[in-house]
């Protein structure tokens, strides 16, 4: 079910506090926030894979992922790289102060179309960002799918997010958890390679769904790997990042071709992306 | 059906005269050597009989910069504008030809739909329009090729020039009703006579606009010259100014932007007409900008207007106003693109990438 709470103004954010900062690496931090108001709480409802704008009162506004998952009610988690002066505001809020969120926005993922279906996410850097969304939906909901793996690459081992998420994953009997670094260092005792790399470590069943996300430069090796298995181009999911400012089909920023990422994405299927130039 | 009427041409300033205890009235004044829409204090600074203006009506419903809220920093609270522009004064906007009739009818898509925009809906039904039929052609207009020299609805009375001094009146709403009751000794009911005169201005005016560039096979050629190095040529004296997107009638692209006070106890969140010619337009975080050539931004504007806008809104987003062609510094005329691409058939197909 899908609830919005409903304004006459749209773009009036509702007040949101934030209760705790889990910083992730060097750039990217956890922050996970609640509404003032106990009504919107139980309100707000969404889907994995749609986003919010959040507004920092005089800096700005921008859309980010929802990280967190439906399934755990209460609160949003957004996992935030600093590399803007919104986001640079955002990583300076001490616990207990105040934004503005409104949303959430945009389709997320097709949950309905995705129950029983064998899963398999690539993640590449802050691309597990949204898809953390979805796998831990998937993990709450664990009996509703079929087989899960996950793939999850970055460049170095700093970058690494969610790490004691990663490795509850990384123990669950029912989840295929894999991941690797472009480069390792010192310490590093796991995988080194490209994110594609791993597809030689796995059988994946050509019956599967892909939910991928990561930067651009990724898509196109990933998408190769997943089409040579024989997953379909309407079965490969990614999640575009575009710079909404109104998150509801206005200002056109987000327009890529004759589809706006706000409203009729960010969720697409490779087959959408592939029939709009400079998706990807 | 509401019945017609007719006007006399000269007594534009005496309906300006009766409405203007009711309304803030705007039209097409003179600026130097070209036209305005411009308020109105002296009913004689009105010009009917206009080429075209510099910017579209659009600034009356999405000006060019508006504060949507306002943030108490201090009470952390938000408060938006909305209650101050239901208590402006109702405005009424004169002289509005066919082609920015469409063009407002499109803003009306965007701004409605699944997510109301208050802050154009409030000012769109606080305006009363009266239309104004062209029956020669403008110097850059090609309304006739993009189907826009003809409305249908958007306008509250539409006049149509006849017999040389007069108008026909047409009533579209309540509202242009209203306006004819506020001045009831100007107008007087259409005769059979009347409607002859009309009909002969509407036969002179469908010989009078010239059908310049062909829309049939639009899809096909934006199809076929998507990838083509045509559009490098094109773009070669682009100098992505956005003076296109400034002037044109559809064009609602926006950035919103907070301003803090200097007492740093409040700001203000702001929008602004933003333009995809602009670098950063397409710009994310991290740095990727997804059209980063000057030509892939002019291919992008001229995509969305004629194909993106069809799609999600089931009309193509140019009206054939020619603003763009006469504010381009570089000459580009929409007009002679679309003629261009027209022709793509005749290029052989090893020059496609």
């Amino acid at each position: 079910m899908q609830l919005q709470v409903k304004k006459e103004n749209v773009y009036v954010p509702d007040l949101a506090r934030l209760v705790s900062k889990r910083k992730m690496s060097g750039t990217e931090t956890l922050f996970e926030f609640e509404f003032v108001e106990d009504r919107l709480r139980d309100l707000f409802d969404y889907r994995p894979g749609q986003f919010v704008q959040l507004s920092m009162f005089g800096i700005g506004e921008a859309p980010f992922s929802i990280s967190s998952t439906p399934t755990r009610k209460g609160f949003i988690e957004l996992g935030i790289r600093r590399t803007g002066s919104v986001t640079n505001a955002i990583h300076n809020l001490k616990l207990g102060d105040i934004v503005g969120i409104r949303g959430p926005y945009g389709n997320g993922f097709p949950l309905e179309a995705l129950k029983g279906r064998n899963l398999l996410f690539v993640a590449g850097g802050i691309g597990l960002v949204p898809l953390r969304s979805l796998i831990n939906y998937v993990v709450d909901r664990r009996s509703q799918f079929g087989d899960v793996t996950i793939f999850y690459g970055t460049r170095n081992p700093s970058e690494i997010i969610f790490k004691d998420e990663l490795a509850s994953w990384d123990a669950l009997d029912d989840v295929d958890f894999l991941m690797t670094v472009d480069k390792g260092d010192k310490d590093w005792k796991g995988n080194v390679g490209v994110v594609t790399t791993l597809f030689n470590k796995r059988e994946i069943d050509p019956n599967t769904v892909a939910l991928v996300c990561g930067p651009p430069v990724m898509y196109k090796f990933v998408v190769d790997e997943l089409l040579k298995i024989g997953i379909g181009r309407d079965e490969i999911l990614v999640s575009l990042e575009r710079r909404m400012k109104c998150g509801v089909g206005k200002c056109a920023h987000c327009q890529i071709g004759h589809k706006l990422t706000c409203m009729d994405g960010p969720v697409f299927s490779i087959f959408e992306v592939e029939q709009l130039q400079e998706a990807i | 059906m509401c019945p017609s009427y007719v006007m006399n041409q000269g007594d534009i300033t005496k309906l300006i005269e009766s409405a203007r205890d009711s309304f803030d009235i705007f039209g097409p004044v003179k600026k130097r050597t070209k036209h305005v829409f411009d308020k109105i204090d002296d009913p004689a600074q009105i010009e009917m009989d206009y080429d075209s203006t510099i910017l579209s009506p659009r600034k009356f419903f999405q000006p060019p910069s508006e504060v949507m809220m306002t943030f108490d920093l201090e009470e952390k609270s938000v408060d938006d504008t909305l209650e101050n522009l239901r208590a402006e004064r109702p405005r009424l906007l004169l002289a509005v030809h066919s082609c920015d009739l469409n063009g407002i009818l499109l803003l009306d898509k965007v701004f409605g739909g699944e997510y109301v925009d208050h802050y154009y809906n409030i000012r769109r039904d606080k305006t009363t329009i009266v239309g104004l039929n062209c029956l020669e052609p403008c110097e850059y207009g090609f309304c006739r090729s993009m189907n826009t020299h003809h409305v249908v609805e958007g306008y509250d009375l539409f006049l149509t020039p006849i017999d040389g001094d007069r108008y026909f009146v047409q009533v579209g709403t309540a509202k242009g009703e209203h306006l004819i009751h506020m001045a009831e000794n100007l107008f007087t009911l259409a005769e059979t006579g009347d409607v002859q005169s009309f009909k002969n201005a509407l036969k002179h005016k469908q010989e009078a606009l010239p059908h310049e560039v062909d829309l049939e096979g639009i899809n096909e050629y934006l199809d076929l010259s998507f990838s083509h190095p045509v559009w490098d040529e094109i773009a070669e004296d682009c100098v992505n100014c956005g003076a296109c997107a400034m002037v044109c009638p559809t064009c609602y692209c926006y950035d919103v932007v907070d301003e803090l006070d200097i007492s740093l106890t409040s700001a203000d969140r702001t929008r602004k007409w933003d333009a995809c010619l602009f670098q950063d337009f397409a710009l994310v975080a991290g740095g990727h900008n997804f059209r980063e050539t000057p030509a892939a931004r002019l291919k992008y504007r001229f995509y969305h207007k004629m194909r993106g806008f069809a799609n999600e809104y089931g009309i193509i987003g140019c009206t054939g106003c020619g603003r763009c062609t006469a504010a381009c510094p570089s000459d580009i005329s929409i007009k002679e693109v679309l003629k261009r691409l027209s022709t793509i058939w005749e290029v052989p197909v090893s020059g496609v990438k």
